[in-house]
């Protein structure tokens, strides 16, 4: 069955669908969509109209268009780790959507639950590489839980608290007691407070496709090499900014109102920017590291964007204006 | 006597080995009790409690009445105990102990107060047994014998402590008393007939409580920062409840969910409301000056949805209520360059130190810099001891083995060098010189070597103490 197609008994499914869900997803929206086949202009257009998504990147991020747009800011978001070394690699990642939630809600204060056995096991958050990951420590309220059963209930409370725009939980939950039950409650406080919930299943790494859940998307984390900046002398590069490879492993509503499949095994590679708190696609990682004070490489750029055919309109758009920053910046 | 003599002249003598510790937890229970006749009751250790009743005995329909009630609840949970009201602390004591007379009016003539007195044995002066001793050698047993004596030849030989006594118990000086607990600046209670043993109940009863309380705040501009709540138990047990808050309270409603969340935290086993309570008394121990909106403004902006401090204030109470307060945190930062101490953790109910001044540019690690992070975003607490190979001793390492596993370092960043805070002296403390690394697969880690190869150790050793995300 072609989704093209649009036939009208989809269209009706669909908002009957979506009206259960009683969510703001605009599905007379999505499915207008369908006529322009053109992905990029349907990204564009869904960050136009749905300003209840927060893009993760510049415009024309990969990751926001396999999305349809961005994230929902409403809604439960897992978080799993690949592999029970990236742990940090996926805490990290869940921070790093918290600045961008927070960014869209000034005001509102970030709630980090972390369990004492998650403690021991992970460290606890530290501020000073808090605040240079581009969060800010002033806003943040750390909440320690002595058990599982506490931390769902803070995380519960603290999503329907209107100043808070951002709760991560990191919790050791078993993905066998995690049920579609404990994460609606979850996803309707979230709704209820406007707030964006993030809950890291740090006892569940690798397990991203075995977890049963009704969050919004799921995201299984890998630790990826950074680009590393060449050493002055001889030994070892320097370690460049964070890099993690990100797969979306499950989406609500999401891929088939944009009218493609979506490659569901598929990591894509992605660095935090922390200076501009947006995350940007590996492959324009040389652009973004000319401007530091790390010696820039001329000519990488054009060699590097050739590789992506389906980032190659935004990626040279976008090399242009990086490339006149840059320049702009040494001049 | 001695013990053997005791038990000579009785052999079926049972035999219980004081236990102090127990005897003064009982007592402070006693004393807990008593503060459902006024919140002013001191611990007399150690077997009595001093209860200032002024102003509070109308309440029990008079002093005797008051004395009765006391009397009849202590024998009625087993105590076998004496209780006297007198216009001071000294004279009560001394009644309770050696008279029969229980109570002295406040209006009492000062000669009639004499002559009571002055029947009064000098061990009701409360004073050492070595000055009564020394005292009763010289023919002195009464108080009258001190009284019509001058007084100071008795202050030269038996010491001042006598004749202070003596003005004590007279009420010529005053004699303070120091009460278990602070006395709470506003106080709201209610008494049952019968005890109410059921949850709902007592919730309900809580919420009428925090109505009244919040009327007397209202009434003085101000909010509460430390609420407390007493049940009292039929059979004389006392529970308390207490939760603080990060702003001056003053909504019935927010009261009534902050107690909810305790008694909820409690626990049914914990709260063991046996028998039933039947006095329950919230009290405003913490009072805050605090302009707020007149309630009808504040319904208003409630309506509007505008409030969001107030909603995270309300959130930060309700967990702290909950957790404990030591379990919701936010950061300070502290005057130190030692990583683990750089900042600190407290609990975000509590007022931040230096108001207003420096409440956002508090952090001086700013994002803004033109530089990679230097700080891991989870930090170890102690750092983890991690086995290293470096090429060079004062080198970076080549591998690490971190919990039993090897990882290769791909990429290497240091070291940034911390030296121990020498001007406080402290003598252990190595210097540490971080190093930002990354394995082969991407796992990035701040590591560090304590102590300088060669100038101040022979064996440095390696830490981990971070993680990158």
């Amino acid at each position: 069955m072609s989704l093209a197609g649009s036939s009208e008994r989809i269209g009706f499914l669909r908002e009957t669908l979506a009206r259960i869900e009683a969510q703001t997803f605009p599905a007379k929206i999505a499915f207008s969509l369908q006529d322009s086949p053109d992905a990029a202009t349907q990204g564009v257009v869904w960050r136009s109209l749905n300003s209840d998504r927060i893009a993760l990147g510049a415009p024309g991020f990969s990751l926001d268009r396999m999305l349809g747009g961005g994230m929902q800011r409403c809604a439960l978001h897992d978080i799993v780790a690949a592999h029970p070394r990236d742990g940090a690699a996926s805490a990290a990642f869940a921070a790093a959507l918290a600045v961008r939630f927070g960014k869209a809600n000034a005001r509102g204060a970030f709630v980090w639950i972390v369990e004492e056995a998650g403690a021991r096991e992970e460290g606890l958050p530290y501020a000073p590489g808090l605040c240079l990951h581009g969060l800010d420590p002033a806003r943040l309220i750390l909440v320690r839980t002595l058990h599982v059963r506490d931390t769902l209930w803070v995380m519960e409370e603290a999503l329907k608290c209107r100043g808070v725009s951002a709760v991560l939980a990191e919790t050791w939950l078993k993905a066998k007691d995690y049920s579609l039950t404990v994460s609606r409650r979850l996803a309707l406080a979230a709704r209820a407070g406007g707030t964006a919930g993030l809950l890291r299943h740090a006892a569940a790494a690798g397990e991203a496709d075995a977890i049963v859940s009704a969050a919004a998307t799921r995201f299984e984390i890998a630790a990826r090499r950074s680009r590393p900046a060449p050493a002055a002398g001889r030994g070892p590069p320097l370690p460049g900014p964070a890099a993690w490879g990100v797969r979306v492993a499950r989406m609500r509503a999401g891929a088939a109102g944009l009218g493609r499949a979506l490659d569901w095994q598929k990591f894509s590679d992605v660095v935090w920017d922390h200076e501009e708190t947006c995350f940007r696609d590996a492959l324009s990682l040389p652009m973004v590291a000319a401007p530091r004070n790390r010696p820039a490489r001329t000519g990488a750029p054009a060699q590097l964007v050739a590789i992506g055919p389906r980032a190659f309109s935004y990626a040279t758009s976008n090399m242009d204006k990086d490339q006149r920053r840059a320049a702009s910046r040494v001049a | 006597m001695t013990l053997a003599d005791a038990r000579a002249m009785l052999p079926a003598l049972v035999l219980a080995e004081a236990d102090i510790a127990a005897e003064a937890g009982l007592l402070a229970a006693i004393a807990d009790w008593c503060r459902r006749f006024t919140p002013l009751a001191a611990l007399d250790a150690p077997d009595g409690v001093l209860l200032d009743v002024s102003g509070a005995s109308h309440l029990f329909g008079g002093e005797r009445a008051l004395l009765h009630e006391i009397a009849a609840a202590l024998q009625a949970q087993g105590f076998a105990a004496r209780a006297a009201l007198a216009p001071n602390p000294a004279l009560a004591w001394a009644l309770a102990r050696f008279a029969d007379v229980e109570l002295v009016p406040a209006d009492m003539q000062e000669c009639g107060l004499h002559k009571l007195v002055a029947d009064l044995p000098i061990a009701a002066l409360r004073i050492e047994a070595g000055t009564i001793a020394a005292l009763a050698q010289a023919g002195l047993r009464r108080i009258g014998d001190l009284l019509m004596r001058p007084r100071a030849p008795i202050a030269a030989r038996f010491g001042a402590d006598v004749v202070a006594r003596l003005d004590a118990i007279l009420g010529v000086r005053g004699d303070p008393l120091s009460p278990r607990f602070e006395t709470p600046a506003y106080l709201v209670e209610r008494r049952f007939a019968e005890g109410i043993a059921r949850r709902a109940d007592i919730e309900v009863t809580i919420s009428g409580l925090a109505h009244e309380l919040c009327i007397l705040l209202e009434r003085h501009d101000e909010g509460a920062r430390e609420i407390d709540v007493s049940l009292f138990r039929v059979d004389g047990i006392v529970k308390h409840l207490s939760a603080g808050t990060s702003r001056p309270l003053r909504d019935p409603k927010l009261i009534a969910r902050l107690f909810r969340e305790r008694i909820e935290a409690a626990g049914e086993e914990d709260l063991d409301t046996g028998y039933g309570f039947d006095v329950v008394r919230l009290a405003a121990i913490k009072i805050e000056r605090a302009r707020m909106p007149q309630s009808a403004l504040a319904i208003g902006m409630e309506a509007s949805g505008g409030n969001h401090s107030a909603d995270l204030a309300d959130l930060i109470d309700r967990l702290g209520a909950r957790l404990g307060l030591w379990r919701v945190l936010r950061f300070e930062q502290q005057e130190t360059h030692i990583p683990e101490f750089a900042v600190a953790a407290v609990p975000a109910a509590q007022t931040r130190k230096r108001s207003g001044q420096k409440s956002d540019a508090e952090f001086s690690f700013s994002a803004s810099a033109d530089l990679l992070p230097t700080r891991p975003l989870k930090l170890f607490e102690p750092p983890e001891p991690i086995d290293a190979i470096a090429p060079v001793p004062d080198g970076p390492p080549a591998r690490i083995r971190w919990r039993r596993v090897w990882h290769d370092i791909a990429a290497i960043e240091g070291p940034e060098r911390i030296a121990p805070e020498w001007w406080k002296h402290e003598e252990a403390a190595l210097t540490r010189d971080y190093f930002r690394a990354e394995d082969s697969f991407g796992q990035r880690f701040w590591l560090f070597r304590e102590g300088l190869y060669t100038t101040e150790t022979a064996q440095p050793r390696w830490f981990l103490h971070g993680l990158f995300g």
